[in-house]
């Protein structure tokens, strides 16, 4: 994400106008992944919108520290701008809410999103931890380039992703997203410190190994 | 359960299989059609239906239930599916690309964009959010949790 999302430019722009930028290391979490290091510098290889969704999280929150909004695993820039876009309107909707009803407008924005995707009622209300959670394909595979221009259908937050026949990887890409929008819906504006003190409810308690086709220089 | 076992195989063997060179579109299944095995390439797969639409050397089309193969029919689809969607790009490649690094991610034109400031205390970051008196000035906060470091090794 370092190599290619947050170095695209139109990226660079509206997170730096429109949000401010926290980051954290979650190297010790017990939660975290798994991952061969990379330096800033190595070369990016492919990869599918939500792979390693234990090493990588984007989160959302207002200047209270309350999450409004969750992606997990890789995104690519444009992947990325349509959740900033998504984020940057929640926001707002929250801003122009009374905080007794804050809650619920995060619930229903999500909900509405993932109705925007296809995903059915029985899938939305599904109960139980990590239902959506998208098979752990971390693609480690050798002449693989042309993974990103085949995955067309499944970028861009899933809407191309319902035609299982343009993309068979769409299931996993889409179980991602509903992972990531239930989280937000089961849990709305849950606080930023409850969060990191239990992350498993967004990234499972599985182990995920992350390796991008391009190796790693730092090893790990 | 049985979707799942395939899915196994197929990521299983995306990873053994990669390094195949594709010579003929055409497979020599199992499968037993007018007597025979069917010689078929395979044109789409369904993952929701969970069936596979084969076209036979002589144009016939077929579409068949994951269920109905046994594995090694599997494997083949498993193979085919890999020729398509991870064949080499048929152009020549770049004689000498950029490093896929900050500067290969310029746009066209030279446009670079500013690179991103990022807080690593959550306290600096919410007295940047909260942009003054007015609660429009208020700005979301993106909180970026990676194993490892973004300036660094991760």
């Amino acid at each position: 994400m370092r190599t290619v999302s947050f170095s695209q430019p139109q990226v660079q722009q509206t997170m730096s106008r429109d949000f401010v930028c926290f980051t954290t290391s979650t190297e010790g979490d017990p939660s975290a992944g798994e991952s061969i290091r990379h330096r800033p510098k190595d070369p990016a290889g492919p990869c599918l919108r939500g792979n390693g969704q234990q090493n990588v999280q984007t989160l959302f929150l207002t200047p209270a520290g309350e999450i409004f909004h969750a992606a997990s695993g890789y995104l690519a820039p444009e992947d990325l701008l349509a959740e900033l876009r998504f984020a940057q309107e929640l926001f707002a909707k929250l801003q122009a809410t009374p905080p007794n009803q804050r809650a619920g407008v995060v619930t229903a924005s999500h909900r509405e999103r993932l109705e925007q995707l296809q995903f059915t009622a029985d899938q939305i209300d599904a109960k139980g931890p990590n239902l959506g959670m998208g098979m752990n394909l971390q693609l480690v595979l050798p002449n693989s380039n042309n993974i990103n221009s085949f995955l067309q259908g499944a970028t861009q937050a899933g809407q191309g992703a319902t035609n299982p026949m343009a993309d068979p990887f769409a299931p996993f890409v889409r179980g991602q997203i509903l992972t990531d929008q239930k989280f937000c819906m089961d849990q709305p504006l849950l606080s930023a410190s409850k969060f990191e003190r239990d992350p498993t409810p967004l990234v499972g308690t599985g182990k995920s190994f992350f390796m991008s086709n391009s190796g790693g220089s730092g090893g790990r | 359960m049985r979707r799942v076992c395939f899915i196994a195989v197929l990521c299983l063997s995306f990873a053994w299989t990669a390094t195949l060179a594709a010579a003929d579109d055409f497979l020599k299944f199992k499968l037993i059609r007018n007597g025979q095995p069917l010689e078929a390439r395979v044109v789409q797969y369904d993952f929701v239906e969970q069936n596979v639409t084969l076209v036979s050397r002589e144009g016939q089309e077929l579409v068949v239930s994951i269920s109905e193969l046994g594995t090694p029919d599997k494997r083949l689809i498993v193979k085919a599916l890999e020729r398509q969607l991870f064949q080499k790009p048929s152009r020549t490649p770049e004689k000498n690309p950029a490093p896929n690094d900050l500067a290969a991610n310029r746009m066209p034109g030279g446009v670079v964009g500013e690179p991103l400031v990022w807080h690593a205390k959550f306290k600096l970051a919410a007295e940047q959010a909260r942009g003054g008196e007015a609660v429009d000035d208020d700005r979301p906060i993106v909180w970026f949790r990676v194993l490892g470091d973004l300036r660094g090794l991760m």
